[in-house]
C-alpha cells in the first residue's frame, strides 16, 4: 500500500482541505501534501524507523490541520477588483447624469431627440445584469467554445451587408424587435473570445504565425473595413496584437505583424482618396476649418469656451452636434470646465490602466489572451475618444466606453467588465495541475 | 474571512517570507526539499511545523512573488517553487530595511561598550 493511501495520512489532508471552501483546489493541495509527507516518511526510513511509526511522526511534524486549511484557504479565495468596479460605475454614472444634462439641452432646443436619459438607464440597467451574470460565470467554460464564437463573428461581419440597415453609407444595424444592434461591436466581441483560445504565441513557428496572422488578423480586418467601419478594424488589430505580446510572442516576429498593419493602413489610406482625406483631414484642420476641419474646430472651441469651470448644466451650445455621443467629452467640459473633464478623462484612463493590471494577474492562457485584448479595447477607445476631440486624432464614431450614449456598445461595455471580473475573481482558484499552465510555467 | 486576511497579511510581513524568498533565489525547490533546506542553513534555528510552509508558498503565489509548477523528479511528481522579478524586488527591499534595523541596534549596543 502506498503511503499516501494509508487512512492517517488520507484523514490530515482531508481535515486541512475541509477548511478550503473552494474545492477546486482541493487535489492539487492534497497531492502536495501527500508528495511532502512520503518524502518525510522515507527520510525517516532509511534511517531506521519503522513504517508505522514514520507515518505516525511525519503527520505530527506538519502541525494542526486547521491552521493549514485556514491558511491555505486565505490564499484561494475569489477575489474581487474594486476598483475597476467602482471607476465603471462613476462612469457610468457620469453618462446618465449627461444623458439627463443633454435631455434638458434637446428640450430647450426643440429638436425632437428627448428620452435619452431613459433609454440609457435601460441600456445600463440591462448592461449591469449581463456584467453580473459574467461575473460569476466561470469565463474557463468559453474557452472550448472559441472557435465557434470565432467562426460566430465572421459569419455575422460576411453576411451583415446583405440583412443590415444601412445607415450614412454603413450597413451595420440589424433590427430586431424593437431593438437594434450594432454588427460590428457584437462581431468583435466573438471575435476576441475566439482569439484568446488560441495555441499560446510562443509555441507557435513563423509559418503558423502566418497562418494565424491570415486567419485571426487579415480576414476579419478586411471585412471590417469593406462594411467601412475603420474604427472596429483598427481596435480589433490592437486587441489582436495585445493577445499575442500577453502570450510572449517572439519579439521579431511582432515586429513582422506590426509591419504587416502598418503596410495594409497605408494602402487603404492610399487606395481611397475619399477615405484618406476623411480619416487625415485632423491634420489640415486648420485649412479647412468649416469643411472637413469642422469637427475639430467645433470641439476645440467648445473646450476653449469651457474654461476653468465651465458654463453650468445643461448650457445650450449650438455648434456642437451630436452632443450624446461625437462630442460628449467636449460638451462635458463646454458644460463643467477644465477641472471636471480632466476628472473625467483621468477616471477612463485610469480604469484602462487597471484592465492592463488584471491581465497581468491573471493566471492561464485563455484568461491572459481575453483580458489582454479587452484592456487593448478600451485603452483604443479611450484614447481615441480622447486624442479625437483636440485634433491629434481622426473623428470617428468612437465612443469613450461606459458614458457615451448607446444600446449595443453601454451593454457590451458592461459585459467585457463581466469577464474582466471574472477572470480577476478566479486568479488564485487555478490548479497548477492544470496541463496548459503548467508547460508554460516551464517556459 | 478577515481574520484569515490578517493571518496571511502578517505571514508576509514575517521573517519566514523573506527566509522561504531568499532561499528560492538560490534555486526553484518544492516544499519538502525547502524546508530541509531553511533547517539547514539556520542550523536549526528555524524549525516550525513543517505544515506551515504551505499557506505561506500559497499566499506569496497569489501575491505574484513566486510562481510554481508540477514537474516529475525521481520518478515522483512534485510542485516546485520558483522565485519571480516581483518577489526579487521584495527581498531587496526587506533586506534594505534588515541592513538599517541591524545597523542601528548594532550603534544602541555597542555604545554599551560590553
Amino acid at each position: 500500500m502506498r503511503i499516501r493511501e494509508r487512512i492517517e495520512v488520507q484523514q490530515f489532508a482531508a481535515s486541512v482541505c475541509e477548511h478550503v471552501k473552494t474545492g477546486e483546489m482541493h487535489k492539487e493541495i492534497k497531492a502536495e501534501l501527500y508528495g511532502h509527507i512520503e518524502d518525510h516518511v522515507e527520510t525517516m526510513m532509511m534511517s531506521g524507523a519503522s513504517e508505522e511509526d514514520a507515518i505516525r511522526r511525519a503527520i505530527q511534524a506538519m502541525g494542526d490541520p486547521t491552521a493549514i486549511g485556514k491558511g491555505l484557504h486565505a490564499a484561494h479565495r475569489p477575489r474581487t477588483e474594486w476598483g475597476l468596479l467602482i471607476l465603471v460605475l462613476l462612469l457610468a454614472g457620469t453618462g446618465i447624469f449627461m444623458m439627463f444634462n443633454v435631455d434638458t439641452v434637446y428640450k430647450k432646443l426643440e429638436n425632437g431627440m428627448y428620452g435619452l436619459l431613459d433609454k440609457q438607464l435601460f441600456f445600463a440597467g440591462t448592461g449591469i445584469a449581463i456584467m453580473a451574470a459574467f461575473w460569476f460565470f466561470d469565463y474557463r467554460r468559453l474557452k472550448r467554445w472559441s472557435e465557434l464564437f470565432f467562426a460566430a463573428g465572421l459569419v455575422l461581419l460576411a453576411i451583415s451587408p446583405l440583412v443590415a440597415i444601412k445607415v450614412n453609407g454603413v450597413s451595420a444595424w440589424i433590427g430586431i424587435a424593437s431593438l437594434v444592434i450594432y454588427v460590428p461591436r457584437m462581431a468583435i466581441i466573438l471575435l476576441i473570445i475566439g482569439l484568446s483560445g488560441m495555441r499560446p504565441a510562443y509555441q507557435l513557428g513563423w509559418k503558423e504565425i502566418a497562418l494565424q496572422f491570415i486567419f485571426r488578423g487579415l480576414l476579419p480586418v478586411i471585412l471590417f473595413m469593406q462594411m467601412g467601419v475603420y474604427t472596429e478594424g483598427v481596435i480589433y488589430m490592437a486587441a489582436l496584437v495585445a493577445v499575442l505580446v500577453r502570450m510572449r510572442i517572439r519579439w521579431t516576429q511582432l515586429v513582422g505583424i506590426l509591419m504587416a498593419w502598418i503596410g495594409l493602413l497605408l494602402v487603404t489610406l492610399y487606395s481611397s482618396e475619399r477615405l484618406r482625406d476623411r480619416l487625415l483631414s485632423f491634420m489640415y484642420a486648420k485649412d479647412d476649418p468649416l469643411g472637413d476641419g469642422y469637427y475639430y474646430t467645433s470641439t476645440l472651441k467648445a473646450i476653449q469656451d469651457g474654461d476653468w469651470w465651465g458654463n453650468g448644466f445643461s448650457a445650450v451650445n449650438d455648434w456642437l452636434s451630436y452632443i450624446h455621443t461625437d462630442t460628449l467629452l467636449p460638451y462635458f467640459i463646454y458644460c463643467f470646465g477644465w477641472v471636471a473633464g480632466g476628472g473625467l478623462i483621468a477616471m477612463a484612463v485610469s480604469f484602462f490602466y487597471r484592465t492592463i493590471k488584471v491581465s497581468k494577474k491573471a493566471r492561464e492562457p485563455f484568461g491572459q489572451g481575453l483580458t489582454a485584448a479587452i484592456a487593448a479595447l478600451f485603452m483604443v477607445q479611450i484614447s481615441w475618444s480622447v486624442l479625437m476631440i483636440i485634433g491629434l486624432a481622426p473623428f470617428t464614431g468612437v465612443r469613450l466606453p461606459f458614458v457615451s450614449f448607446g444600446g449595443t456598445n453601454t451593454v457590451t461595455d458592461f459585459l467585457l467588465l463581466g469577464l474582466l471580473l471574472s477572470v480577476y475573481r478566479r486568479k488564485d482558484i487555478i490548479p497548477r495541475g492544470s496541463s496548459s499552465t503548467a508547460r508554460q510555467a516551464i517556459r | 474571512m478577515e481574520a484569515n486576511m490578517k493571518v496571511n497579511k502578517e505571514l508576509l510581513k514575517g521573517s519566514t517570507a523573506v527566509l522561504v524568498l531568499t532561499t528560492l533565489a538560490k534555486q526553484d525547490q518544492y516544499g519538502y526539499e525547502l524546508i530541509r533546506e531553511i533547517e539547514r542553513q539556520s542550523e536549526g534555528v528555524f524549525a516550525f511545523k513543517e505544515g506551515t510552509l504551505y499557506p505561506i508558498l500559497h499566499t506569496l503565489e497569489a501575491e505574484g512573488w513566486v510562481e510554481s509548477y508540477w514537474q516529475v523528479h525521481d520518478g515522483r511528481k512534485r510542485k516546485y517553487y520558483r522565485i519571480t522579478d516581483k518577489g526579487k524586488q521584495h527581498v531587496k527591499e526587506r533586506k534594505a530595511e534588515w541592513q538599517l534595523f541591524r545597523t542601528a541596534v548594532d550603534r544602541v549596543i555597542g555604545e554599551g561598550g560590553v
